[in-house]
């Protein structure tokens, strides 16, 4: 579902929520992919050069120079908007994070940063402008540069490798019902790293993984497939070691296709 | 030691243990300690180790592939695959182990 956004910079401005060194304002999260619903909140961010005075933000935060990000949000027409501000700096940081040579270096995917930094990253791929397109083209370009697709998929799949060696433990342990929730988990993984390896991110918000899939429509995993196996279709109670069995090794076969 | 005896018939799987990643164009197969780097010819053998097919119809594919005799893309392909049997990247569930 597709929302109308012509509106939503005057709205912004009107309550005073657009700074005047304003670099960027873009939407972002299920309405900039086009999967809202009439409940979906409008999520926003801005970047401005200098720290914004927003009276009543609240703070996050991030493990940046300027140590802290500001939200605000407020109800309108029965639904929930919210900006969430950064500033230009914070984005070199976040880039200069996830560069080929930190990843070569051996920095950890899973601690090179943290879901806040990674969701924004995420979004400047996805995000629709409302104000300041020049300045997302240059940050998309400079992402496409760095190692961010790698990090992501590496990490995905460590944790499918992880879940998988939990399950057949679990599976030798007679632990079986254990067994298929590890082997339901690296599923998760090991999709979300072959999605990642296609350039579709978001692997911090499962519940739109389905969503995901159908939109990359992946050759190594047709969406039917994936569907079948993520809502356990040919699952059998009188044998659940078979179906973590099979899944497990879907998600290896997974794995000799994803290209980090 | 364990040491397995197999022939042309038998066939070959990945072990669900080992880690495979393709890095910069490259796949790389490892264990808790040790990764191999595998070569163009070697991908297409692991690759074609689906539990499934035999070392013979994985040797025909190989051979094929690179115009070679059978015999010697199944000697290549008994080769490799034992060097990874050896270290627990692929494994032959329908044959009998030995002391």
């Amino acid at each position: 579902m597709m929302l109308d956004l012509s509106g939503c910079e005057a709205e912004l401005r009107r309550r005073g929520l657009v700074p005047t060194d304003c670099m960027t304002l873009f939407s972002v999260g299920s309405v900039a992919r086009g999967w809202a619903n009439q409940s979906s909140d409008f999520d926003f961010y801005l970047v401005s050069r200098s720290v914004p005075r927003i009276e009543g933000a609240r703070t996050v935060p991030v493990p940046l120079g300027h140590e802290t990000i500001s939200t605000f949000d407020f109800p309108l027409d029965g639904r929930r908007w919210e900006v969430a501000y950064w500033l230009d700096s914070q984005v070199d940081q976040m880039l200069s994070k996830v560069t080929w040579s930190e990843f070569d270096a051996g920095v950890s995917s899973l601690k090179v940063m943290v879901d806040t930094e990674e969701l924004f990253l995420e979004r400047i791929r996805t995000g629709l402008p409302l104000l300041g397109e020049d300045w997302l083209d240059r940050r998309r370009v400079e992402l496409a540069d760095t190692a961010y697709q790698a990090f992501l998929t590496t990490r995905s799949l460590a944790e499918a490798d992880g879940n998988v060696e939990d399950a057949l433990g679990m599976l030798v342990a007679g632990d079986i019902e254990s067994a298929v929730m590890a082997a339901r988990k690296a599923l998760g993984h090991a999709v979300d790293a072959l999605l990642e390896s296609h350039g579709n991110y978001g692997s911090r918000t499962p519940k739109w993984r389905a969503r995901r899939v159908k939109e990359a429509a992946l050759r190594e995993l047709p969406f039917e497939r994936y569907w079948a196996l993520e809502t356990m279709a040919d699952y059998d109670a009188r044998d659940p070691a078979d179906w973590v069995r099979r899944v497990v090794t879907l998600c290896k076969d997974l794995s000799v296709e994803v290209e980090i | 030691m364990t040491s397995q005896t197999y022939d042309a018939q038998s066939v070959p799987a990945r072990k669900l243990e080992a880690r495979v990643r393709k890095f910069r164009g490259k796949l790389f197969v490892a264990n808790a300690s040790l990764a191999f780097e595998l070569d163009e010819v070697a991908e297409l053998i692991f690759r074609s180790v689906d539990g499934v097919a035999t070392l013979q119809q994985i040797g025909e594919k190989v051979a094929a592939e690179y115009d070679i005799s059978v015999a010697e893309a199944v000697s290549d392909c008994a080769e490799l695959l034992a060097q990874l049997t050896e270290n627990g990247m692929v494994e032959w569930p329908a044959v009998s182990s030995h002391q």
